[in-house]
């Protein structure tokens, strides 16, 4: 005899948020990506010069970076942090006003930056400072349990680290930008990207990593002590380049460059011999988009040495942070294709109790082949636009990536739809 | 297969049983799939699984290979699951 299903759904109730909660992070995600790519399709000649300063690309920039990046962070790690925790979330009135407050803050920001507009870009400030420190506290005090999962915990602490200093930063960039008293904004805004894209999202897509590729793939976890060891050179290095930028110590900021690819093969090396354990066969078109992106993050460090050693030409600094957003976007892009599908089969388990839709019924192959192909597109059409510089193949870029990002909201939508219709008392 | 089945399992009246009780995350999981790997397809054959928390991140794995999920009466601390195929 079956056991009534609400006597263990207790259990599975409080390390799991209802899947509206992660999805609406995951969707307003999708949105943000299609204005980012929008976005920097209007200011497409001004890429290649970009030197920092508002306009279309600082807005398409921070689009990227807090609609899709930060988004997918929370939406993800309020959902999957209980996994490693074994702690559940049980505030999901804080959880909806952090969406609200993300939501409202990015549009502001961005809107801001895109009209050059200070007052509308420091409220966007303050409401983004307010969902952040919300976030934070959600955050901590879930790390403060401990947890089974030892290495993601500690990434979860650095992360949260992480994340005080760039918002702090970005404050200042905002208040500067008014008022001017930074010796050297550029050095500010150096460090409040570094901090950003190695520190916070860095640090939480290594941490994840050691939860979501073994989940994906069906191997077991890497060492503890590899992915700490990875860890901390991660954050050595990113300490050190930080030290270099903001004292104007080039060899400092190279070295923690050099620092940093070792904990980035470190942390490599442990996925490529998880993904050699795995029980699963075929790993699918996410797999390749994110090997696309492991290649681009070792790049992007050698880009980053390059630049602090003065060995670039001029459109050096654009290209290493083209590749460091091709990392990053390539790598939640990966993740969002295997996790919206696998969300969406098991709440459907636990929502039906019985058999759920699979994950390959939930997915739509054909729209993520041709977000695949757009992405690839556009960070060729971009690398090769800014090289020479060529703002027809930015142009070219930017509308690749913009197809690519309509694949990829379609795709998510179907997803949506699919796990409605499974779920759907059926009809007499 | 790479993994290879360590957690104490053993035949009774009722089935395969696997007990994953106390194995880090994703052991258990990794363990169970393991275990419904040696399993003919058809052969009929139902698995009892003892975990110590219900295994929602299982749900979708068992639903991609064609097997059903039910949890059985158990005792405190314990939570078990009978899995089974259609056509069993």
């Amino acid at each position: 005899m079956a056991l009534a299903p609400s006597s263990f759904l207790g259990s599975a109730g409080e390390r799991l948020l209802p899947l509206f909660v992660p999805f609406r992070f995951f969707g307003a995600a999708a949105l943000f990506h299609l204005a980012a790519w929008a976005v920097l399709l209007s200011g497409a000649d001004e890429l290649a010069a970009f030197r920092g300063g508002g306009g279309p690309v600082l807005a398409a920039v921070h689009l990227m970076t807090l609609g899709v990046f930060v988004m997918t962070a929370m939406g993800a790690s309020l959902q999957l942090l209980p996994v490693a925790t074994l702690q559940g979330f049980a505030a999901p009135a804080t959880i909806n006003a952090i969406w609200w407050l993300l939501n409202a803050g990015t549009i502001c920001l961005t809107a801001g930056m895109y009209l050059s507009q200070h007052p509308v870009m420091a409220a966007g400030g303050g409401l983004l400072a307010l969902a952040i420190a919300l976030y934070l506290w959600l955050l901590l005090a879930n790390l403060r349990r401990g947890g089974a999962m030892l290495a993601v915990v500690a990434h979860g602490w650095l992360a949260a680290g992480a994340l005080v200093g760039l918002l702090g930063l970005g404050l200042i960039l905002i208040v500067n930008q008014e008022h001017g008293f930074l010796a050297n904004a550029q050095r500010g805004a150096v460090s409040h990207m570094l901090l950003a894209a190695y520190g916070f999202m860095g640090l939480l897509a290594m941490g994840f990593s050691y939860v979501l590729v073994p989940m994906f793939a069906l191997a077991p976890m890497p060492s503890v002590k590899g992915a700490l060891g990875a860890m901390f050179c991660a954050c050595a290095g990113l300490a050190l380049g930080l030290a270099g930028t903001w004292f104007n110590q080039d060899i400092w900021a190279a070295a923690g460059g050099a620092v940093g690819l070792i904990g980035v093969t470190l942390y490599l090396g442990l996925m490529v011999m998880t993904l050699r354990q795995r029980m699963r066969k075929k790993l699918g078109p996410a797999f390749i988009l994110m090997r696309l992106s492991w290649a681009l993050m070792p790049l992007s460090l050698l880009m980053g040495i390059a630049w602090a050693l003065d060995l670039l030409p001029p459109w050096g600094p654009v290209i290493f942070g083209l590749w460091l957003f091709g990392w990053l976007l390539g790598f939640l892009l990966a993740i969002l294709q295997r996790i919206v599908p696998f969300l969406a089969s098991m709440h459907a388990a636990l929502a039906v109790r019985r058999r759920p839709p699979t994950v390959t019924a939930l997915t739509a192959p054909g729209p993520l082949a041709a977000h695949l192909y757009c992405h690839c597109a556009a960070l060729v059409l971009l690398s090769a636009g800014i090289v020479w510089p060529m703002p027809l193949l930015v142009y070219l870029g930017a509308l690749a990536g913009l197809l690519g990002a309509a694949a990829f909201t379609w795709f998510f939508l179907l997803a949506v739809l699919k796990y409605r219709t499974a779920v759907a008392p059926p009809s007499a | 297969m790479a993994v290879q089945i360590s957690a104490p399992h053993w035949q009774a009246d009722d089935g395969r049983h696997i007990d994953v009780r106390g194995l880090p995350a994703p052991q258990p999981m990794l363990q169970i799939l393991a275990l419904l790997e040696t399993i003919v397809a058809g052969a009929g054959t139902a698995v009892i699984v003892h975990h110590d928390r219900e295994p929602i991140y299982l749900y979708p794995e068992l639903a991609e290979r064609g097997w059903n999920h039910e949890i059985l009466p158990s005792e405190d601390g314990e939570v078990r699951l009978r899995l089974w195929q259609d056509n069993g």
